[in-house]
């Protein structure tokens, strides 16, 4: 491959990562708010918990996701992708908790989606960052989001809106 | 915010450090696959055992690997030795049936040459095209596992041997090489002779389009016909006549190739792109006369079908089956082959009518074949490939080591005339240099685009002596053991020396 391809090549692919990422954050913020603020309730109650949960749950699951091929069994091959995608997804919903964190202590007055967006975009950077980002930051930040989605339980959540959060002023 | 503990703390950093070491080592496989998509690190994988050749003579399963291989990689001995030679012969023969991901990646950046149309191949500049078949051909060789199928198919494209720099062959030859020899290698010696007759290279290289009878007073152009007989089929001594020539390229006479512009041959038949390069019958250009090849009639008015009936009759004839069998036997046993194992394969190639995978079955089970351990000498191509195999070099095959190739006067698909790179080794004598340039450039990474990771190896295999068994295919003698340890660059004096270069 040309070097100029080389460098397109990976420009393209930390552009994707970056609005894959940033997409699932604002849509899950804006599908599931509560759930969203349990996240974000999380974060800020008991962040090193929820990374050492996510470590030790999502962890072994996404590195068997990475090693499918290495399977016995086509049953068990199927399995591990679809556990490792529910996972992945799960961790994409823990982190946009995360994401409208960081957007709401930057511009507290802001309408929710811009603080998620905003969150969103700070923290995407992050994790694209060269080496430290997608070879530490991201999936230690997955990895919390899984926790914390666990640590929430947003399945049986009876939780309020973010307190704190104003709601949007009407013209 | 909850109070941490500082147990918690270390906890979770530790598990997420080791949580992106895990995903790390996960992904380096991945990433070492798209690196080998890309050209880059592609290298066999070390298997073990390792154990190398134990005897102090070429024993069956080296001589096999050194003679239906480019040669043998770390580890192939041991591999051979467990499935047993004729187990190996038999999958060898099946290549479809052999996984061969490695060369798919380290080719897949080319695949453009072979899936696009051949009339869009004339889209490419024209000295594109010859460089990276030649690339392509030698990533197979190193890197195919169907290391047979790529024997063979070095084999056929001398037999049938055409030079890019000729005409439109610079952008048909890649077709040619796909559609003829690698579909044909292992098939049916008629299917691939019937194939080459019609191939836009071949009718390109040989005038075949130009062999046109539009005209009473016009005549054929004989140079394919002379070919045929001589070089692919009957050999020169074959029992044919000048008048044989003559009449068979009067059956051939109409066939030609869709032109990029009017080329005085293919009449009108100027065609979109994608069908340039085209094999077509024009009948108004052929002689469709009664003729008469090799004491068999054709009648007149078969237009096209009569190059079926030369098919038939050249690849039917008994000095066909013999010309066919020498080659194969003196490219498999010896520059001169044993007249008993000849003719055992034209037998063969009578009784299955041409059958490749039968012929060589016969070949490999001959006591004549058993008997010539070691005494071929490598041809620059087989040198070359065999030092980088054994090593388990890691190479995009680029000009650095094409140019070895070009030096020892055996860069693929760069022989002018015919009759293709000869394989005795009288010829190959004269370029000796070179060879031992390229072995100890190759022993000290030297070579750009080529990597070798010597001392790896080394501690994979075990010891000296084992690396230099595997080379060498036998134990090493103590005039050889003695000339590593003390030459001060051992790896490169092994791979220039005599017993390496034979095999």
């Amino acid at each position: 491959m040309p070097y100029t391809g080389n460098v397109l090549f990976f420009l393209a692919l930390h552009a994707a990562l970056f609005l894959i990422l940033l997409g699932h954050w604002v849509a899950f913020g804006g599908m599931f708010p509560k759930a969203t603020a349990d996240f974000v309730r999380q974060y800020d109650e008991r962040p090193i918990r929820a990374l050492l949960l996510g470590s030790v749950t999502y962890g072994p699951i996404f590195v068997l996701f990475l090693n499918t091929a290495k399977l016995p069994g086509t049953a068990l091959r199927v399995a591990m992708i679809a556990a490792g995608v529910v996972a992945l997804l799960v961790a994409f919903a823990g982190t946009a908790g995360l994401a409208l964190r960081i957007g709401r202590n930057l511009s507290a007055d802001a309408s929710r989606w811009q603080q998620g967006l905003r969150g969103g975009v700070m923290l995407g950077l992050v994790f694209i960052t060269p080496f430290l980002g997608w070879g530490f930051l991201l999936h230690a930040g997955l990895a919390s989001g899984f926790g914390a989605f666990l640590l929430a339980k947003p399945w049986r959540s009876t939780a309020a809106d973010i307190p704190g959060l104003p709601a949007p002023a009407l013209p | 915010m909850k109070k941490t503990s500082r147990r918690e703390f270390v906890a979770a950093s530790a598990g997420a450090v080791a949580l992106s070491a895990a995903i790390f080592k996960s992904a380096q496989g991945w990433l070492t696959t798209m690196g080998q998509y890309a050209g880059v690190g592609v290298e066999r994988t070390l298997h073990e055992p390792m154990t190398p050749p134990a005897g102090a003579e070429i024993d069956p399963v080296s001589h096999a690997l050194n003679r239906i291989t480019f040669g043998p990689g770390p580890g192939d001995h041991a591999r051979v030795s467990a499935m047993g030679v004729k187990a190996f012969i038999e999958e060898q023969l099946g290549p479809e049936k052999i996984d061969n991901s490695l060369c798919d990646r380290a080719t897949a950046r080319f695949g453009d040459l072979w899936n696009e149309p051949l009339g869009e191949q004339y889209d490419v500049d024209s000295e594109a095209l010859p460089p990276v078949l030649r690339q392509v051909t030698l990533l197979r060789a190193i890197y195919s596992e169907r290391q047979f199928f790529e024997v063979m198919c070095e084999f056929w494209s001398d037999h049938f041997n055409i030079d890019p720099t000729k005409g439109d062959c610079r952008w048909t030859k890649p077709d040619d090489d796909a559609q003829v020899i690698r579909k044909h290698a292992l098939g049916n010696f008629r299917g691939m002779l019937r194939a080459s007759a019609l191939s836009p290279a071949m009718l390109w290289y040989l005038d075949g389009r130009a062999n046109v009878k539009r005209t009473p007073e016009e005549k054929p152009n004989e140079n394919y016909a002379r070919e045929l007989m001589e070089l692919h089929t009957l050999g020169v001594h074959g029992g044919y006549t000048q008048q044989d020539v003559m009449e068979v390229a009067r059956c051939l006479t109409g066939w030609t190739v869709l032109a990029r512009k009017d080329d005085g041959f293919s009449g009108n038949l100027l065609s979109p792109l994608k069908d340039r390069g085209v094999a077509v019958f024009r009948p108004e250009a052929h002689d469709d006369g009664a003729k008469r090849v090799l004491g068999s009639e054709i009648p007149a008015g078969l237009g096209e079908k009569d190059l079926d009936r030369v098919i038939e009759i050249v690849a039917s004839h008994p000095s066909t089956a013999r010309f066919v069998a020498h080659k194969l036997c003196a490219r498999f046993i010896a520059d001169e082959p044993p007249a008993a194992a000849v003719a055992a394969v034209a037998a063969e190639f009578a009784a299955s009518a041409g059958d490749i995978k039968s012929m060589l079955r016969v070949l490999f089970a001959t006591p004549e074949f058993s008997a010539s351990g070691g005494v071929k000498f490598k041809r620059p191509f087989h040198f070359v490939v065999s030092a980088l195999r054994a090593t388990n070099a890691s190479t995009s095959a680029e000009r650095p080591v094409l140019s070895y190739l070009e030096r020892m006067g055996h860069m693929p698909f760069r022989y002018p005339t015919p009759d293709g790179y000869p394989a005795a080794a009288i010829h190959w004598h004269a370029t000796l240099l070179w060879r031992w340039k390229f072995a100890l450039a190759l022993a000290n990474n030297r070579i750009g685009g080529t990597h070798i990771e010597r001392f790896r190896l080394q501690r994979r295999i075990g010891s000296d002596a084992g690396l230099m068994a595997t080379l060498l295919g036998r134990q090493p003698r103590a005039e050889e053991s003695d000339a590593y340890l003390k030459s001060g660059d051992g790896l490169a004096l092994l791979l220039a020396s005599p017993a390496f270069q034979r095999c």
